[in-house]
Formats: C-alpha cells, sequence, structure tokens
C-alpha cells in the first residue's frame, strides 16, 4: 500500500507544500487525494525568484495527471504564500485548478461588512501602513532590504489582487475559520482534516497601533527652519527625541505583519493513526489561542509556522503539547522549515531550528537547490 | 531671580466644580536661568505642531525689568487654557513643582538627576493624538497626548493629575534607576503606587483643592463615599486608560491575596490604598489635636490638618525612596526604608510607624512586624576612621571600602560588588526640641544573582538581576542610621516567573534581536530579553509596561 507524502518546495522565501494522501473513490478502488498549501515567496531581494514557480508547477501537474487539485489552501493574506499562482497563469500562462479552495475566513469578500469590530481594527492597520508607506518612500535612505521585504510582503494592494485571482482557483471556495464546516469539503475517507486557527473574530490577532509621528521630514538636515532644537537645548538629545517619537512605527509594521500571520489556517490532518500539522505563520497569539481553547494535540509532523522565526515557534508549554518529549508514541516525528537567509531579520533562527531539531528530524529548504522538493513520508 | 507661573488647579472639565478657580500661581526662586520653552537647566519644553511636526516656538519668557521684579511667561491669552502656550507653560510648571516636593529639605534634601544622565528632562505637551502619557527614558522624555471625547479635546498635559503623576516616574527612576529593568512585579507596582500618590499629593498641595474636598467630604478624607464621589467628579474627564481611578482605589481596602501577583497595576493598590489610609489617621489624630488645642469644631481645623499633614505623609513615603536597596525591591523593602526613614526623621514619636506596620500586616503585605524591623542607628569600626568625602567623591575608595567590609553592607562573599554613585544629603529632622538638619552619607552597593529564568528556549535558561544593599551614615558622628539590605525568598522569585511568563506568552517579552526594529534599535512596546550568553538573561524596559506598552 501506499505512503502518505508531503513535498516541501524550494520557493526561496515563501511557502508551497504539496499533501498526497492515499485514500479510496466511493467505489472502494484506490486513489491519490492531492492538496497544495500556499504558493509564493516575497516579492524583494534574494528571497524572491518567480522563474522558481514554472517547474514547481510542472512537477504539481505531473502529479495530478491532468486532473484538478483536491484542495487548494491559502493560509493567509502575505505575497509570500499567495502570490504563485497568479504569476504563473499570467506571466507563464500555466494553470493550476482544485475542486475546493480554502482561503483564511478573513478574506471573504464580505468578512469585514459581517465584523465591524475587525473592520475598525484593520482599517487602524491599513491606515497606519498607509503613512508608513509615504514616510518610507520619502526617505529611501531608512529602506533597508528588510524593511522593503516586509512592507512588500503586507502591501494591501498587490496582496488583494492575488487574493482574487485565488478566489477562482477552487470550483469551490470555502473562507474557513475554527469551527466552520469542512465535511466532504472535500471529500476523504482515510483520512480526517480538522481546523484549529484562525478564530472566526479576526479582531483579537489585531494588535493595538502606537502614535508614530511621521509628519516631520526624516532627513533632519532638510528641516532645520522647521525641526531646530528650542534654545537650551542640547541638538543630539532634541534629535533623537524627534526620532523617538516616530519610532512607534517598527512597532506597528510588525504588528501589521503579525495580524496576518495569525490568521492563518492552522489545520491538522489524520491519516492512519499519522498526525501532521500545518501550521502556516501562525504566531503566539494563534497559539496562545488554540492552546487555550485545548485543541492541539501531539502530533507526526509540524510544518514549521513562521520560516523558523522565533514568533513562529509556539511558546515551550505550547510546544511540549505539540511536541512532547519523549514521544508518546514510538513513532518517528518530523518537522519541515521552509525558509531563506537574509530576508527577514534574524529568520531562520538557530536557536529556534535547534530546539525542533531536538525533539525530531527537521528538514530544511535550504538544503536543497531552488526550484526542488524535499519529500517526507508517512508509510501505512 | 523670581519668576511667576500659572498651574491648573484640576483638569479643565472638572474644575468648573462649585466656582472653582481654573488656575492658580506660584512663585520659584531656585532655577538658575529661564529661557523661552519654557526651557531651564533640569526640563526643556519642547512642543510640535501636531499636524506638521514642526517645532512651535515655546512661551516667550520676559525677565524682570525696571521696578517688576517678577518674571513671567508672555502668555498670548492667559485665560484661554487650550492654546498652546498655556499648555506648554502648565505642563512644564505641574512637572517642576513635582519636582520640588520630592526635594525639599524635609523629603531628600538634595537635588534629584534625571536616570538618562543628561541635565534636561524633556516634555512634549501634544504628542499626539491618543489617550495616554507616560514617561520614556529612552527619549529623555514625558509625553502627554490629547484626545476627542464626549465633544471636546482632551489635554492630558492640562492635568494636574496626569502631568504629576508621570512627572514622578522620571523623578522616580533618577531616585532607584533599577526599578526600569525589574522584573518583580512589586518593584513595578512601587512605581505606580507612588506616581499615584504624587498626584494625590499634588491635589491636596492645591490650597482651593483642598477646601473643596474638605467642603465636599465634611472635613474628612476618610468618608469613603463622600470623597470617592469627589474624586470620581475629578477624575470623570480625564480618564484615558480608567487610570484616574486612582483616587477611588486609594480607599480600596484590598489586601495581597486578593490580588494577581503578578500584576503591577492591581499590585500598586494594595500599597497606595494602604499608605492612604496611613494618611487618612494622620489627618484624623491632627484635627483632634488642632481640635483640642483651638477649641474650634473639627471642620474649620480641617483644612489646617489635611495641609500638615500632606507635608508629614509627603516625607513619610519619599524620603523613604533614597533608602531603597538597589535592585529589585519588594513592598517590604520600601516598608523598611519607610519605617527607617521616619525613625531618622521623628526618633520620639512613634506613631506613623505603628500606623504603617499595622496597614503592611493588614493588607497582608508582611505577615508580622518582625518582618519589617530594620537595623538603625549602630556603630561599626570601620566606619569611625573612614574618611567620608573622600568615600563619597572616589568610586575606587568606594569600592575597596565595601569590598573590605562587606559585613557592614550584608553583602555576600564571592560575588562582585558594584558601587553606586554615593549621595551627600542634608536632611531636616524633627526632635522633641525641635529640628536640626543632619547631613548623612548614602552609600549603595549591588551585586548580581542568579537564578533559572523559567522560560522555555529560545530564551536561556538562568537569569540574572540585581540586587543590592543601602547604607545610611551620619556624617558627623559616623554611626549607621540605617542598613538596608534586599530580602528575596522564593515567593518574589516565583513571581518573577509568573511576570515574564505571562509577557512571553503575550508576545511583550521578546528575546535579544526579536526586542529590535529592522534597524537594531529597540523597538518601543517591547520588553526585551537581553541575551547574555546561551545560558544567560537579563530583562530590560520593564517599566515601558506601566504606560507605554499597550496589551491586548
Ligand atoms: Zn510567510
Ligand atoms: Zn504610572
Amino acid at each position: 500500500m501506499e505512503a502518505l507524502r508531503v513535498r516541501c518546495y524550494n520557493v526561496r522565501f515563501g511557502d508551497a507544500i504539496l499533501i498526497s494522501i492515499p485514500d479510496r473513490t466511493a467505489a472502494g478502488s484506490p486513489i491519490t487525494r492531492h492538496m497544495l498549501i500556499d504558493m509564493g515567496n516575497v516579492l524583494s531581494g534574494a528571497g524572491g525568484q518567480d522563474e522558481l514557480f514554472a517547474p514547481i508547477i510542472q512537477d504539481i501537474q505531473s502529479q495530478l495527471r491532468g486532473r484538478p487539485l483536491d484542495l487548494y489552501v491559502m493560509t493567509h493574506e502575505h505575497l509570500d504564500h499567495v502570490q504563485g499562482l497568479p504569476y504563473a497563469h499570467t506571466k507563464l500562462g500555466i494553470s493550476l485548478q482544485a475542486r475546493h479552495a480554502w482561503l483564511t475566513a478573513s478574506a471573504a469578500p464580505d468578512y469585514y461588512d459581517r465584523h465591524p469590530e475587525a473592520r475598525r481594527r484593520l482599517e487602524a492597520l491599513r491606515q497606519a501602513y498607509a503613512q508608513i508607506e509615504r514616510f518610507l518612500s520619502a526617505s529611501p535612505s531608512l529602506l533597508s532590504p528588510a524593511l522593503q521585504a516586509v512592507l512588500n510582503n503586507n502591501n494591501p494592494r498587490q496582496t488583494g489582487d492575488c487574493v482574487d485571482f485565488l478566489r477562482s482557483v477552487g470550483r469551490k471556495t470555502w473562507y474557513v475559520y475554527r469551527g466552520y464546516d469542512i465535511s466532504r469539503r472535500p471529500a476523504l475517507r482515510d483520512a480526517k482534516l480538522e481546523i484549529w486557527a484562525p478564530e472566526e473574530d479576526a479582531s483579537i490577532y489585531y494588535s493595538p497601533i502606537l502614535p508614530m509621528a511621521l509628519n516631520a521630514p526624516a532627513d533632519f538636515s532638510l528641516a532645520l527652519d522647521t525641526l531646530s532644537p528650542p534654545a537650551g537645548v542640547d541638538a543630539g538629545t532634541f534629535y533623537n527625541l524627534v526620532e523617538m517619537r516616530r519610532r512607534g512605527f517598527m512597532d506597528n509594521l510588525l504588528a501589521i505583519d503579525r495580524a496576518a500571520n495569525n490568521t492563518s489556517i492552522v489545520f491538522g490532518l489524520e491519516w492512519r493513526g499519522w498526525r501532521l500539522l500545518f501550521a502556516g505563520d501562525a504566531e503566539i497569539r494563534s497559539w496562545q489561542t488554540m492552546f487555550h481553547k485545548g485543541i492541539l494535540r501531539p502530533v507526526h509532523f509540524l510544518k514549521v509556522s513562521h520560516h523558523g522565526s522565533f514568533n513562529g515557534l509556539p511558546p515551550a508549554p505550547i510546544l511540549d503539547t505539540v511536541l512532547p518529549q519523549p514521544a508518546p508514541d514510538g513513532r518517528p516525528r518530523h518537522a519541515v522549515v521552509s525558509t531563506f537567509p537574509g530576508t527577514y531579520n534574524n529568520v531562520p533562527d538557530a536557536v529556534v531550528l535547534e530546539e525542533l531539531a531536538a525533539r525530531c528530524t527537521l528538514h530544511s529548504t535550504l538544503e536543497i537547490p531552488d526550484g526542488a522538493y524535499l519529500d517526507i513520508v508517512f508509510p501505512p | 531671580m523670581k519668576v511667576r507661573l500659572p498651574t491648573m488647579i484640576q483638569d479643565p472639565l472638572t474644575s468648573r466644580y462649585k466656582g472653582m478657580r481654573l488656575q492658580e500661581s506660584f512663585y520659584i526662586t531656585q532655577e538658575p536661568f529661564f529661557l523661552d520653552g519654557p526651557v531651564t537647566m533640569r526640563l526643556a519644553v519642547v512642543d510640535f505642531d501636531p499636524e506638521t511636526g514642526a517645532r512651535v516656538p515655546g512661551a516667550r519668557f520676559v525677565p524682570p525689568a525696571g521696578d517688576r521684579t517678577v518674571g513671567y511667561y508672555a502668555l498670548a491669552n492667559p485665560y484661554d487654557i487650550y492654546a498652546p502656550d498655556f499648555i506648554q507653560v502648565n505642563a512644564f510648571s505641574t512637572v517642576l513643582k513635582t519636582l520640588y516636593m520630592f526635594e525639599e529639605a524635609d523629603t531628600l534634601g538634595r537635588p534629584v538627576a534625571w536616570a538618562f544622565g543628561a541635565p534636561q528632562l524633556l516634555i512634549v505637551p501634544r504628542a499626539g493624538e491618543w489617550a495616554n502619557a507616560f514617561y520614556e527614558r529612552d527619549s529623555h522624555s514625558l509625553q502627554f497626548f490629547y484626545f476627542d471625547a464626549g465633544g471636546g479635546r482632551i489635554y492630558t498635559a492640562l492635568s494636574r493629575d496626569i502631568v504629576a503623576h508621570e512627572a514622578s516616574h522620571a523623578i522616580l527612576d533618577g531616585i532607584a534607576p533599577d526599578l526600569y529593568n525589574a522584573c518583580t512585579p512589586q518593584s513595578l507596582a512601587l512605581h505606580e503606587a507612588i506616581a499615584d500618590l504624587t498626584a494625590l499629593l499634588m491635589a491636596f498641595s492645591s490650597h482651593s483643592l483642598r477646601r473643596v474636598v474638605l467642603e465636599q467630604t465634611g472635613g474628612s478624607i476618610r468618608d469613603s463615599t463622600a470623597f470617592s464621589a469627589v474624586a470620581e467628579e475629578f477624575g470623570r474627564a480625564l480618564d484615558p486608560a480608567g487610570r484616574i481611578g486612582y483616587l477611588r482605589s486609594l480607599l480600596d481596602p484590598v489586601t495581597m491575596d486578593q490580588v494577581p501577583r503578578s500584576e503591577p497595576h492591581a499590585l500598586s493598590v494594595v500599597l497606595s490604598a494602604g499608605l492612604y489610609q496611613v494618611m487618612v489617621r494622620l489627618h484624623e489624630w491632627l484635627k483632634q489635636r488642632y481640635v483640642r488645642e483651638t477649641g474650634k469644631p473639627e471642620l474649620s481645623v480641617s483644612g489646617r490638618a489635611l495641609g500638615i499633614g500632606t507635608r508629614w505623609f509627603k516625607s513619610l513615603i519619599f524620603r523613604a525612596l533614597d533608602y531603597l536597596p538597589p535592585g529589585e525591591v519588594t513592598f517590604a523593602d520600601y516598608g523598611r526604608a519607610v519605617l527607617a526613614a521616619d525613625q531618622a526623621l521623628f526618633p520620639d514619636n512613634d506613631l506613623l510607624r505603628e500606623w504603617m506596620r499595622q496597614e503592611f500586616i493588614r493588607r497582608r503585605i508582611v505577615s508580622s512586624s518582625a518582618q519589617l524591623a530594620v537595623e538603625t542607628d549602630f556603630e561599626h569600626p570601620a566606619l569611625l576612621d573612614a574618611d567620608l568625602q573622600t568615600l563619597a567623591e572616589s568610586d575606587w575608595a568606594a569600592y575597596f571600602f565595601a569590598n573590605e567590609h562587606r559585613d557592614l553592607f550584608g553583602a555576600p562573599m564571592n560575588v562582585p560588588l558594584r558601587v553606586r554613585p554615593r549621595l551627600d544629603v542634608t536632611k531636616r529632622y524633627y526632635f522633641r526640641e525641635g529640628s536640626r538638619d543632619v547631613r548623612e552619607l548614602i552609600f549603595k552597593v549591588s551585586w548580581d544573582h542568579y537564578e533559572p529564568s523559567g522560560l522555555g528556549r529560545p530564551f536561556p535558561a538562568q537569569r540574572q538581576i540585581t540586587m543590592g544593599a543601602t547604607l545610611a551614615v551620619d556624617w558627623e558622628t559616623r554611626r549607621v542610621r540605617a542598613r538596608l539590605v534586599s530580602q528575596h525568598g522564593q515567593q518574589e522569585q516565583s513571581d518573577r516567573d509568573e511576570l515574564l511568563d505571562r509577557l512571553a506568552s503575550a508576545g511583550l517579552l521578546l528575546p535579544g534581536a526579536y526586542a529590535l526594529g529592522f534597524d537594531g534599535k529597540p523597538l518601543r512596546a517591547a520588553v526585551r530579553a537581553e541575551i547574555m550568553s546561551d545560558e544567560l538573561m537579563r530583562v530590560r524596559r520593564t517599566a515601558n509596561l506601566l504606560h507605554l506598552i499597550p496589551e491586548g
């Protein structure tokens, strides 16, 4: 009998994961179900290279043998998770179809009409984003590659276009959250899917915005007429104050990034006693919520969240629930991280990878060439 | 030079209360110079246009000239409290007044230095739109925001309560800088309790305000219903974060076992309300005394009793701050410091000390008065022939002395010691026969203490915290007036575990580089776990939890 296989492609900084599950048709004959989770990478710097998508999509097509995907999952609205398929369609002329598509609940066109509190908080984040974008475009000297990457990745216009495209990838599109009815969406006989996150009310993932004072020019030397220290005040101290006053923009940019990550679809897959956990880019707030709802269980596989950053690592007591030590059964355990260094600050984090490697076999897309894949196989 | 400054008595929406005046003036003579802003040697108002971000010129200073002997700040319209120049001058004068409250001879008896090691504390009176105000060490500043509520714009810089509260965070940071990085929840709570009581004392230091409070309460600040009604009236308009509810919370009978041990704000109420009870008893006691002495009815002596009581209470709770041991402190450490300071201040009168002990026991801060015992007034051979002047001036001499006489400081053997800047203070002390000034050398040493961090990876397994001792030596007699040594047990350690665990779970405690932005500078709203080695961390910037870091 066939094994279940998780194939993780090296798309540089982003995710593209194909799950192939041995299953049965209604008539009882064997069939392999294919699920693709995300496809994309960041748009700036070495972490983004769009040519990679061609061989990857060709490989997926050859696995599908002319059939559509059973499920496409868009975990959350970040370019490094959504931009691959629209790119392949418009630039390479290749498309993938799916019977079903899951998009995170808050991507539903009418979501914010139904959730006014989430709308209020989203609007605050969007407004902050617009101010930061304006400020940084007027002060290119502050714009490091890492800052550019996080700015692009959270660009609501570009992400919005990709999400629009992804709405039509599936013949049926479901905007899912924990508690959403996914039975027969798609139909699986030997495997079971369970959504663990996000919560339907995304407002719990949005943290408050700090004031930023971004209206003064970034370059002090251009603004001596309006931004000089008062008589009797040390100039260095004064300019430090001006800089500190706008400093909240770094916090806010991370809060914007974090909010989207936390809306990631996190789901469990159970097949012949194996339990697999696909965590998207879930960060601490989402892990905490899952933990306190008592949903999390020990797993044999973890798709490492957020490219091996500290922010994606479940806090210690939660990690002990998901990957307890020692393993509760004799089965081997795996984790896979898709990442690329030098794109986001401190990603991947050596201590995070070390911690995971101490608990299970850790696989990383860094070990394989661009566009290649690594397979993790779970025998029946 | 003599200068007159206006201050708001209460916030603008509530001071219409009972026809009370909106502002009162006070005169200052201590400052060496005044510039537009206002800018002085130790304070500088830096105002920015909320729309353009440009710096706005500060209020113009008019020095004394001709036969006018008093300087002042020229305000376009002194009755327009919403004009930028009024807001500038008000924030400045309220901060200055708060500073003086700490520095007076019967309190610290010395000028306070800022924790950031520069001469001026910057005051940003219109920092932007937010229902908040905070002190931030990294920017050397107090920042007062404004917000729209109930059809009007509310400037926190116009609120005497809020300005005094935030100013006292800056002042306390200068006195006890280790509290800024403390991870014992009670250390942070102490910051908050002192700030709330400072706001209260600032209110009581206003003659007009005292009168209104006493009229409304029939002359007693003990009557909780009447007092809290007034308190609420004062606090309602300016309640950005529910913070001004502090006045009501001062009447809260809450005890240590009724609050979460890791929540600084909830904990602070136990201490501030406990201390407030001492103030209430003092007021009642003074009233009885004045009634006896003058034969007047209680109500008519209540104002004088509140005025005098406020001064006594102020020295009691602030003077102790110089006696705190460096590093992490608990309420009990503070209680011992209060008792030691009061013992020195009023050797012949145990009244306040007894009330303090009762209140600390009733609030379950300590279980017995034995836990509040301090070593006071003793001799040590090392001090008899020590050159105090050199010890005060030379770090090297101080270090040698401390290292040589660890027993005198109660410092453990085999740990490296650090000496802190010594303080040479002259304070006024009261004896049965009157008052006299006493010169004191305050000598603090600290050392590192290691304990399990209690946090999983990627946090290191051990954390470093600071402990220490304070020695107050009478310059003349060379006797030790008080010795206070950090006393931390298992309970305090588990309180720290709980706080840090809570912060880590909320994503507010970030290890190493994660507490930095993309430019490598600290994030504003993060507590940082500094990674000292694979195995060791220490925590930084926890005090920002009090107002700067939005939780939830
Ligand atoms: Zn991602
Ligand atoms: Zn405070």
